[in-house]
């Protein structure tokens, strides 16, 4: 079966129902936005007469892909919006961008090159970025929303894990969030794996691409994942997990890395899991090591856009139920509006925060009536998103279990 | 006194493109066509516009007619056409000495055609069969027979034309043996019609016979039903021809946003006999599937047919053969006066879609002969519509891209009406059906024109519920348009099941896939949520 | 290893997973997408039950009265909100305007206070989308022909951009609307404001008649049902509100999708949206495992039990092409219909009637035999042999019936 067969396939799939646009998330709250049946599968049928809609349109979809995890018959909605996003690119159509929000996403794009120069000096960076003077002068020169919550810097995630040796080994993707803003919680999660024995190799992978392909750069957003593949393929080839913590990172590693024409993509789907996927993996094989500790937590789950498109249901939430008094209750209150750094644009702040408001009225609620005392989910920028929303303290679950295992 | 100086009888390409002729020659005429305008033989085709290429080796005048004819339409009917472009494949199933009679029949008849390379083919068409031997590009386009005819109509109204839909001709007037009027019943409400005239042109295609017959007069037209499936999308860029001796379910044809495939051929009674039926359509997947393999998983919207009008002439009526009687082997335009003695009309009979201007012109040379005018055609000249520039800023500044070029084409200069409107109340410009791209205001327009009595004429002249869900979704946001002037709201829910049956007839034979789940949804729509097939309530 | 797995998660698919995990089973639901609840109006349909129980074959003659009773007042149990029982119809208005009977109502829907109205105003919504106010005018009109029917119009800024820029409003969009802060406090003002004019319009009107006796509003697009925001500010309105069943996707199917999600989740059941099952794996008269197409690879989950409720046609349970017909998940085959369409298209179709057909457990049967062919499969909902929801009207009752009797015996 050849592509294209396969996307006619997919396209003649869509019967017009309309659910994805009425659980958009986007759609809801954006006039702009005519939805994603709109400029999925109903504009793909002009597209392929040669007809572009206005790239606009395709630009407000923030990739969430909730549509595609809706759609009753299956159809690569989001897909479709992204492809068309990126032929309307290349065709000699401006792509309705201002110079100032073009240089925004190229720099939006680059979550990795921001997080190296973010972790050189990560205090000042974070006292620069707290000044609201200069946050003004971001908005006005970068168009980047004043209000959004830019994640705080930290000393980058340097693996320490070299102590543990054993036959049994993984190889871990942190992902620019955990690398750059968050190496705590990539060290928690190296610490659980070697906890259950096993060792850790974190080759110095890239920006998995998602960030740039997001922002319009979808070549270079290639170049990235074929990097990396580079560097996973020895691994890829004597049949290594890679394990992922960010859901964004791992939803490339399975959807997008398998389709590149490079050495190693023929594994990758096959052998990336989710953190939590794997350990449930572990515990169902007898494997996982359960000498928890008890934890006494009420927690609220938010589970992230891209973990529920990788369509391996909510594993975190299982695992912790595992432990010995945690108490979890999956919110299921949709999207919290960040979908990696699209809340972060100046035009897009109030967009997302309308998104997630739902979300975050929900986690209140919880909170307000004693249900839980805190938000555990496992995507960085739905954590900081949340915790900017709801005011409601928002971590990553492998916190849980470093508990648990008293790590 | 009379009250048009010719009556048509026929509301096809063929009627309102002398209708047209007519009127740019300062003729006075009134065109009858007893359903709306092209619903008949004229929209129920491939949509092919010839190049001439599939009669190279069988039809050498055909061939040379249909590239004459190709080229002044692609000029004079732009909005009309989709300059595809077409190609000839030759299987491996196919005979290779065909191809090089082929390759000289084009020749002769001044067909340009060029190979194309296979590695070239199969980029610009990947779902093309792996099998395919040899490609050559020919200048095919695809035709849109709703759009032609009502460019037509309308280009004739501005010279003063006229016609009326829904009026059937049930007899005529005779002074001597010559026809003076005819008699016609407006199928709307009842009322009959007397128009008194000195030519009456039967152009009425495939019911023909019957109105030569108020004429005492006999014809034989042959009734040849050709059923064609649409599939859901455009499968191919370019007409896709077989390279081998014509046949069944050999053309697939790019139409917007669809593709469809045809033809089967078969002698039927009646022109009313045009059900397509769930064997032909399975016939033409088989036979499809030699050039785009796995046809059958792709999704089928619809089924329909057309009954082709081919003209024999009998050889035992006088004179039949003689000299000049027979405009071509393709067409033929009947005098009968010569032929049998009865004065003051003429039938035009067989033809093709793409040579219907040439055949309005014979004719309207004929009658231009009789009534002494000596005004020369222009119709190979002058275009169909124009629409300004301006026009087309305005619309891609309203209205999404798709929908704002698609309008065009369909309205020419009525757009401008319709965008006026929307810059009045922008909620109008958003789309009715979405699948066709098809706004409110564009839908309001037609609604509101004199000659819309259904939600059928609607979708003949806008591509409602044309698209993929068959009008689950827009028949019951466009109802309430048609009426609204109207103050009735009575037959609302009438009309929704009367439509949605006539859908039912093309979607039945091709039940299955995708097509058969939007159907269930559909009926869940209309049967569940609307409770169209129980009045409990009341 | 889970106790059950539920493969399909529209309304029978949830309702087994809600009563299986209520007696403490451990549940997994995997769904392909959104349930077709999304597009149904949110009442519920059982039909002519004391016909239908009499049909040979018929689900409902099947499972027998006392369980389609049961699979009813567990709905019910789980959702007061709604109204009726089979014996006790009530009507609801559809997107036209007339009265139809339905069996399960949620309670802002029923529409039986209109019969003795003599002012109805019917509240519309502007530029929502697949609404049109004049022809719903029209036919209650002719339906409640004592009262005098009024349209009034309703503008909520927060759309005044959606309506300049063309988009469509959609009823669900409305429907969020009101449910929101800001929506609420706008409705009640609205809602205060209207049964003010009316009461003035009024005064003069038969003394000792209280305006609630007389006068009805019309709500399209409200789907107050799960709200108790919104039923705090409904309750404050003297006035009866009806509101209308919708043109799909419909809000108030929507959150009943949403409150069975709830329910499910709230009783420790894990939902896995947006994939489907590729292939189901037996040993025996058992099935044991099903694999699932997630991104990049294959996810395996074990069970005790399964409760196939992946719809028919429309659901994507049976997958039909020009020459045959298959059950998609498990292979089990098939009741097809000889013929296979009629002429009318609202009439009897026969091809609606495929589906699987079971043992009164709702085990699937083996081709030709009354054995079934696995003995921890259950069959619910859509899927089941020898019923058409929209010719008998009882799509409700069947999906509800299966779906509660699955998860009982699970």
């Amino acid at each position: 079966m050849d592509l294209k067969q396969d996307n006619v396939k997919n396209l003649d799939a869509c019967i017009k129902c309309s659910a994805c646009t009425a659980l958009c998330p986007v759609a809801a709250v954006n006039p702009l936005f005519p939805g994603p049946k709109s400029v999925g599968p109903d504009a793909e049928r002009f597209r392929l007469e040669g007809i572009e809609m206005d790239i606009k349109c395709l630009n407000y979809c923030s990739n969430c892909k909730t549509c595609e995890v809706t759609c009753p018959s299956g159809v690569r909605i989001t897909s479709m919006i992204l492809g068309a996003r990126e032929r309307a690119k290349q065709s000699k159509h401006s792509d309705g961008k201002t110079l100032q929000h073009r240089f925004r996403d190229l720099v939006l794009g680059r979550a990795e090159y921001l997080g190296r120069l973010g972790t050189i000096w990560p205090s000042m960076t974070n006292t620069v970025l707290s000044i609201s003077l200069m946050r003004v002068l971001m908005e006005q020169i970068l168009g980047l929303s004043r209000h959004a919550p830019l994640p705080s810097y930290h000393t980058k995630f340097k693996p320490q894990g070299s102590f543990v040796q054993s036959d049994k080994q993984v190889v871990y993707f942190p992902g620019c969030f955990a690398k750059y803003n968050d190496a705590q919680t990539a060290q928690a999660v190296v610490k659980v794996l070697e906890h259950n024995g096993y060792q850790v190799i974190v080759p110095n992978f890239h920006c998995c691409g998602v960030p740039l392909q997001a922002n319009g750069y979808f070549s270079r957003g290639r170049e990235n994942a074929k990097k990396n593949l580079a560097l996973m393929e020895p691994y890829l080839k004597a049949g290594l997990p890679v394990i992922t913590s960010c859901t964004s990172c791992g939803l490339a590693l399975k959807e997008e890395y398998p389709e590149l024409a490079a050495a190693g993509a023929e594994y990758i789907g096959q052998q990336t899991y989710d953190l939590f996927e794997f350990l449930w993996e572990l515990h169902e094989r007898g494997e996982l090591r359960e000498d928890f500790q008890s934890v006494p937590v009420s927690l609220g789950y938010h589970a992230p856009c891209h973990l529920k498109t990788q369509g391996i249901g909510t594993p975190s939430v299982r695992l912790l139920r595992l432990i010995p008094g945690v108490q979890i209750q999956d919110l299921d209150a949709g999207c919290c509006g960040l979908s990696g750094s699209y809340g972060f644009k100046e035009e897009k702040y109030d967009i997302a925060m309308q998104i997630g408001k739902p979300l975050y009225q929900s986690v209140q609620q919880g909170v307000a009536e004693g249900r839980f005392q805190t938000m555990t989910t496992e995507c960085g920028g739905c954590q900081v998103q949340i915790q900017h929303g709801s005011g409601v303290k928002t971590e990553h679950p492998v916190w849980y279990l470093i508990r648990a295992y008293d790590l | 006194m009379i009250d048009y100086e010719v009556v048509i009888v026929g509301g096809g390409a063929t009627g309102v493109g002398i209708l047209r002729d007519l009127s740019m020659r300062g003729i006075t005429a009134l065109l009858l066509e007893q359903g709306d305008l092209a619903h008949g033989t004229s929209s129920r085709f491939h949509g092919l516009l010839h190049s001439g290429a599939r009669y190279a080796v069988k039809d050498p005048i055909s061939a040379s007619e249909c590239i004459e004819e190709n080229l002044i339409l692609k000029k004079i009917a732009a909005p009309c056409i989709s300059n595809t472009g077409g190609w000839f494949v030759q299987t491996v199933e196919d005979d290779s000495s065909f191809v090089e009679q082929w390759i000289k029949g084009c020749a002769q008849a001044q067909i340009p055609i060029h190979e194309v390379p296979l590695s070239e083919a199969y980029e610009k068409e990947p779902l093309l069969s792996k099998e395919i031997v040899r490609v050559f590009e020919v200048p095919d386009a695809a035709v849109d027979g709703f759009k032609l005819v009502w460019a037509n109509a309308k280009s004739a109204k501005r010279y003063g034309g006229h016609y009326k839909t829904y009026h059937q001709v049930e007899s005529f007037q005779f002074e001597d043996r010559r026809v003076t009027g005819v008699i016609a019943r407006n199928l709307l409400n009842g009322e009959m019609l007397t128009i008194s005239c000195k030519i009456v042109v039967n152009a009425a295609g495939a019911w023909a016979s019957k109105i030569a017959a108020f004429a005492g007069v006999s014809l034989e037209v042959i009734c040849d039903k050709g059923t064609l499936l649409a599939f859901n999308q455009r499968l191919f860029q370019r007409v896709i021809n077989r390279l081998h001796t014509p046949g069944d379910g050999d053309i697939f044809v790019p139409h917007e946003t669809i593709t469809i495939l045809g033809t089967t051929s078969e002698i039927v009674d009646s022109p009313r006999e045009n059900s397509p039926l769930k064997e032909e359509a399975r016939k033409l997947l088989a036979i499809g599937e030699e050039v785009l393999p796995e046809l059958e998983k792709y999704r089928v919207i619809r089924a329909f047919a057309g009954v082709r009008p081919l003209h024999r002439e009998d050889s035992d009526v006088p004179g039949a053969a003689e000299e000049g009687r027979e405009v071509s082997r393709t067409f033929a335009l009947l005098d009968h006066e010569l032929r049998d003695g009865v004065r003051g009309i003429v039938s035009i009979v067989g033809g093709k879609f793409t040579t219907y201007r040439l055949m309005a012109e014979k004719v309207t040379d004929w009658v231009s002969d009789k009534l002494g005018n000596a005004t020369p055609c222009r119709t190979a000249e002058e275009c169909l519509s124009e629409v300004p520039n301006t026009v087309h800023e305005k619309a891609r500044r309203l209205l999404p891209c798709a929908a704002a070029e698609k309008m065009i084409d369909r309205l020419g200069e009525d757009a401008d009406s319709v965008l006026a409107e929307i810059e009045r109340n922008p909620g109008k410009g958003k789309m009715l059906c979405e699948c066709e791209m098809v706004s409110v205001a564009e839908v309001e327009k037609i609604a509101s024109d004199q000659d819309t009595h259904h939600l059928a004429d609607i979708r003949r002249k806008t591509r409602l519920g044309m698209g993929t869900c068959q009008g689950a979704f827009c028949t019951y946001r466009a109802l309430p348009l048609l009426w609204k002037d109207k103050g009735k709201y009575d037959p609302i829910e009438k009309e929704l099941t009367l439509f949605i049956n006539q859908r039912w007839k093309g979607i039945h034979p091709v039940l299955w896939g995708q097509q058969l789940r939007e159907t269930e949804l559909t009926r869940a729509i209309y049967a569940s949520i609307l409770q169209l097939n129980d009045n409990r309530g009341e | 290893m889970w106790d059950g797995i539920v493969i399909g998660g529209g309304l029978s698919g949830l309702i087994a997973g809600i009563r299986a995990s209520e007696k403490g089973k451990r549940m997994l639901v995997i769904s392909e997408g959104v349930g077709s609840l999304t597009y149904s109006s949110g009442v519920m349909d059982f039909g002519d039950v004391e016909r239908l129980k009499e049909e040979k074959n018929h689900p409902y003659a099947l499972m027998g009265e006392t369980v389609v009773r049961a699979g009813m007042e567990y709905f019910q149990r789980l959702f007061p909100d709604y109204q009726g029982a089979w014996q006790n119809s009530q009507q609801v208005l559809t997107p036209l305007g007339s009265p139809r009977e339905a069996d399960l109502v949620p309670t802002g829907l029923n529409a039986g206070v209109l019969q003795k109205a003599k002012e109805i105003v019917l509240i519309a919504p502007e530029g929502m989308k697949d609404f049109f106010p004049e022809v719903i005018k029209a036919k209650l009109e002719r339906v409640y022909s004592k009262a005098k029917i009024e349209i009034y119009p309703v503008a909520v800024e927060a759309f005044d951009i959606w309506r300049n820029s063309g988009k469509l409003i959609t009823g669900m969009d409305y429907a969020k609307y009101w449910r929101s802060d800001q929506g609420a406090v706008n409705l009640k003002n609205i809602l205060g404001k209207l049964t003010e004019e009316m009461a003035c319009s009024s005064s003069g009107a038969t003394s000792g008649e209280k305006q609630g006796e007389k006068s009805a509003i019309i709500f399209p697009g409200l789907a107050a049902c799960f709200s108790n925001v919104l039923k705090g500010v409904l309750e404050e309105v003297p006035l009866p509100i009806v509101e209308m069943t919708a043109f799909p996707p419909s809000a108030s199917g929507q959150f009943l999708y949403e409150a069975l999600k709830q329910k499910f989740k709230a009783l420790g059941g894990e939902l896995l949206v947006g994939t489907g099952v590729k292939k189901v794996e037996f040993q025996g008269k058992r099935c044991h495992t099903v694999i699932v197409k997630s991104k990049g690879k294959d996810v395996t989950f074990s069970a005790q039990s399964f409760i196939l409720a992946t719809g028919g046609i429309f659901g994507g349970g049976i997958q039909v092409g020009p020459k045959d017909a298959n059950e998609s998940v498990m292979g089990l085959p098939l009741y097809v219909p000889a013929q296979w369409t009629n002429s009318e298209f609202l009439g009897e179709q026969p091809y609606a009637k495929m589906g699987v057909e079971v043992d009164p457990e709702l085990r699937p049967l083996a081709a030709g035999n009354q054995e079934p062919l696995f003995d921890n499969v259950r069959i619910v909902g859509r899927l089941l042999a020898h019923w058409d929801p929209w010719l008998d009207h009882c799509g409700g009752g069947v999906s509800l019936a299966s779906g509660w009797l699955a998860g009982e015996i699970l």
